[in-house]
């Protein structure tokens, strides 16, 4: 070995925070002893594998700490989070994140460093007003639904949550677990409709080396990181018949075999799944199974959508002002009585995510420094009417370089979304885009 | 905006969001043949296949015999995977025009031959792609190189 890296490898051994860096690639070419004893692995082991199946934090998919830092170019600092130890054991942790760049400022790999928290309840929701565990809502709809999630706080029964596109079907999940006595325990999630259905059996049950062309070495599944605490199947409508079965097996006594492996495996996991299609057509259709429905649909939890509870929406505008006001820096306080008026009559069919667009753009767009006004609001809500703050024009054209990149940052570069929340074609956001980079 | 960012993507099978960051980062890195192959194989995942083809056209252009049996070099993508989910979840999304051409595109990677077979096929039902016309020429001149050398050598 190198001896200056020999040298830096000894500096980070000493450290009591745990040390990991990955490369381009997510793949991990160091731990450190703290890291290593933290996690239950060892050095041979870690490096060369994906950060994500040493880490097996519930972030490695949705949102990485490392893909947080490269997308708001801001370092991570006391963030607080959960991996998973290699006994399964959930370690609460608070983790620092930076990104290592080259010399055209590209990312070139990832630092993370680590401890294990000392206060738990930091993970809790952060108390926002009118919420419950961090869903917002006064309506009767809404306070009975998180009624029933404190009745069923001492329940391990599984609970099929139905709700329209948007409607926070996952917030609702993770209510269901932060308020159950396995909160402490693993929380896994999985997106039954973004894994590749051939994928999906070895990503629910994991796989012994060798089972497929790819099963380069074995893999645990989510089933088995969750053992003890929860699992949430989100769209679970669109999981493959022949995979219901196999759920329906582990539903009924919690056992199931890995591929490639005779070794029958039990697993104690409470199961939340979630759904926007409608269910019984698809039972009708033979498309999901009846049984599995009956097992999975112990506690049912209806989300109604926005338009049924419109008097929530005050308190969402005002939960979204204020996340936007932090994130972009602005005074907003209040919303325009005419665009309030539009606002309040909109049928909102995009849900909740439909409401945080709409206030992201009118952030945007807003001519005014402290309120929201007409001419903020996307044209398809504002229709004819014409905003009298409002001159000359004010498309994508007009927009400065910042505004549009700030947005497109905020969209982690996502071209289409922004092309949407704009209300223009895709084309035109690339088109922009390369004007400012010529 | 960043290749390691759509390598995030990938490992993930958020192939969109991959395409959408390698569009972007290939602007600001127009010579990476890294980003160049994974924007490719993300357009062809996508059953984008006649975005895939320019750009494939210029890196074969650039330098075909270092793109063969060169794949799995690149973890974060791996040839099966990408085979599976083409033959597997979107096949019946795709049209059988837009399955031949997307598996002659990724079997460039590994079988030359069996790459042209799929390529000709495509091109038999759109016999107006011009980009598809251009990789399967220098295809098939690359073919006739490789085995023209190798005749050669057998007779010193």
């Amino acid at each position: 070995m190198d001896k200056s890296i020999e040298k830096a490898s000894e500096i980070l051994d000493s450290l009591s925070e745990g040390v990991i860096t990955i490369d381009k690639k997510f793949v991990i070419t160091f731990i450190n002893s703290a890291a290593e004893s933290f996690i239950g692995t060892t050095r041979q082991d870690a490096i060369g594998k994906s950060c994500k199946s040493i880490c097996r934090s519930e972030l490695c998919e949705a949102d990485c700490p490392i893909t947080q830092v490269i997308k708001s170019g801001k370092s991570i600092h006391n963030f607080n989070s959960r991996m998973i130890a290699k006994n399964k054991k959930i370690i609460p942790v608070v983790l620092n994140a930076v990104v290592l760049r080259n010399n055209r400022n590209e990312p070139k790999a990832g630092v993370l460093s680590f401890h294990p928290a000392s206060n738990p309840d930091s993970l809790k929701s952060v108390a926002i007003p009118n919420s419950f565990c961090g869903i917002i809502g006064k309506s009767k709809a809404m306070l009975d639904i998180f009624q029933l999630i404190r009745e069923i706080s001492r329940s391990d029964a599984s609970v099929l949550i139905q709700g329209e596109t948007g409607t926070g079907k996952e917030l609702i999940a993770n209510a269901v677990h932060e308020q159950s006595q396995r909160a402490s325990n693993a929380y896994v999630k999985v997106n039954c409709a973004v894994i590749p259905p051939q994928l999906l059996a070895s990503e629910l049950f994991g796989h012994t080396k060798g089972a497929f062309t790819d099963a380069k070495s074995d893999r645990v599944g989510r089933f088995e990181l969750a053992d003890q605490g929860t699992i949430f199947l989100d769209e679970i409508a669109e999981m493959p018949t022949n995979m219901q079965t196999q759920l329906l097996r582990i539903l009924q006594n919690g056992s199931f075999e890995r591929l490639g492996d005779s070794n029958t495996r039990t697993v104690n996991v409470r199961v939340i799944a979630a759904t926007n299609m409608d269910i019984q057509s698809a039972i009708d259709g033979n498309r999901f199974r009846n049984d599995l429905f009956f097992r999975l649909n112990v506690i049912p939890i209806h989300i109604p959508p926005l338009r049924e509870r419109k008097e929530d929406l005050p308190f969402l505008f005002e939960h979204f002002i204020q996340v936007f006001n932090q994130r972009y820096n602005r005074q907003i306080e209040e919303i325009d009585t005419d665009a309030l008026d539009i606002l309040l009559q909109h049928e909102w069919p995009g849900n909740i995510r439909e409401v945080e667009n709409v206030i992201e753009y009118a952030f945007i767009r807003s001519k005014k420094n402290h309120s929201i006004c007409i001419c903020g609001l996307p044209p398809s809500l504002r229709a004819h009417i014409v905003c009298k703050e409002e001159s000359g024009s004010t498309g994508i054209a007009s927009m400065k370089s910042e505004q549009l990149v700030a947005l497109l940052d905020q969209n982690n570069w996502n071209q289409s979304k922004v092309a949407d929340i704009l209300g223009v074609h895709r084309s035109t956001v690339w088109r922009k885009l390369k004007s400012i980079q010529s | 905006m960043t290749e390691m960012l759509a390598n995030y993507y990938l490992m993930n099978h958020k192939f969109e969001a991959a395409v959408a960051e390698l569009e972007t980062a290939l602007i600001n890195c127009p010579n990476s043949l890294s980003i160049k192959r994974k924007l490719m194989l993300g357009y062809v995942i996508t059953d984008r296949s006649d975005e895939a083809l320019p750009l494939l056209s210029s890196m074969v252009e650039d330098d075909l015999p270092s793109l063969v049996g060169n794949f799995d070099s690149d973890e974060v993508c791996p040839f099966s995977i990408l085979h599976e989910i083409i033959t597997g979840t979107h096949k019946s999304a795709r049209s059988a025009e837009n399955l031949t051409k997307s598996l002659g595109i990724i079997w460039l990677f590994q079988d030359v031959p069996k790459s042209l077979i799929y390529l000709e096929q495509a091109y038999a039902n759109d016999t107006k792609n011009v980009s598809l016309l251009k990789v399967i020429n220098m295809v098939r001149g690359y073919i006739k190189e490789s085995r023209s050398s190798v005749s050669q050598s057998s007779y010193t």
